[in-house]
């Protein structure tokens, strides 16, 4: 151990003028600042310290902490509006269509109809089924441009 | 946020072609039946259309289109039950599809002409008759009022 009452020896007040020196942001001189690493971190990291400013690592460690749980916040909040637009979405979609525009029968089938509907007649009349196989492909026609059918 | 966009993309997939794809469904039934019905296969034209009226419809499809879709499948059933002499399966059909209601449009006058024919056939010849006139009181109606629109199809 080195007595605190002994007068410095020559290095140790060289170390010092340098601990100074970059305490008050004065440029050491060359080649002496590898030899006193240790007091020049020391220095940065008093001086750091002391301005009470956010250094780069220290504006990290803080953007580090923060930007998780805004990150984490942001995350909630879009998830939260996309569940809200598909649950609309959904309800939406889910309402029934207005009906199709279907077409009226034709005079033909409706006098093929009343042509079957009375006693007598033939159980299976094929005018009548053909007049509504035409029918039908109408039907089907307005059906599918309603509810946009690929057919 | 992956859970929402796949929940999101789900509805979209899962709502959206439901209507069009029964309605194609639908059609493709129809012409089956009519390829088998037309190679004298009749009960197998049924059962496709028995399958055509069995299955769920979309809730996206609107209450008369869906009535008229499987009131149209009912007539035909009907209309094939009596081609296979069998009336009372014929009768089955007509009242299932008229149990979903009755219009003034061609498919109620259909199931009607259909049930007056079935109730003929197995001797109720009231029924048949009350059927036969329901049935031209809805289609003459109809042919007066597109009489009246001009039309001459």
């Amino acid at each position: 151990m080195t007595d605190p009452d002994e007068p410095a020896t020559e290095s140790e007040q060289r170390e010092a003028e340098l601990l100074a020196q970059a305490l008050e942001d004065r440029p050491a001189g060359d080649g002496e600042v590898a030899s006193v690493e240790d007091a020049l971190g020391a220095a940065w990291m008093v001086k750091a310290s002391r301005s009470g400013g956010l250094g780069d690592l220290r504006a990290r460690a803080v953007l580090e902490h923060a930007w998780p749980e805004r990150s984490w916040m942001r995350r909630r909040v879009a998830v939260a509006a996309l569940g809200a637009a598909a649950a609309a979405l959904a309800i939406l979609l889910a309402q029934p269509r207005r009906p199709a525009v279907l077409p009226a029968p034709p005079p033909r089938l409706l006098r093929a109809q009343l042509e079957a509907a009375r006693r007598g007649a033939p159980a299976t009349i094929v005018p009548l089924e053909q007049e509504l196989a035409a029918y039908r492909r109408d039907v089907y026609a307005a059906l599918g441009r309603a509810y946009g059918s690929q057919r | 946020m992956r859970y929402a966009v796949t929940l999101f993309a789900a509805v979209l997939a899962g709502c959206g072609g439901a209507p069009a794809r029964w309605i194609d469904e639908a059609a493709a039934a129809h012409a089956r039946a009519d390829a088998l019905a037309g190679s004298g296969d009749r009960e197998s034209a049924i059962r496709i259309l028995e399958q055509l009226v069995a299955q769920p419809t979309p809730a996206r499809i609107g209450a008369r289109d869906r009535r008229a879709v499987v009131q149209d499948a009912y007539g035909r059933l009907a209309d094939l039950a009596l081609a296979a002499g069998d009336p009372a399966r014929a009768l089955g059909y007509a009242d299932a599809g008229l149990a979903l209601g009755e219009a003034r449009d061609a498919f109620t006058s259909t199931l009607r002409t259909f049930r007056g024919k079935a109730n003929e056939a197995l001797g109720r010849d009231s029924d048949a008759a009350r059927d036969y006139e329901a049935a031209q009181i809805v289609a003459e109606a109809l042919l007066q009022a597109a009489m009246a629109d001009g039309g001459s199809r």
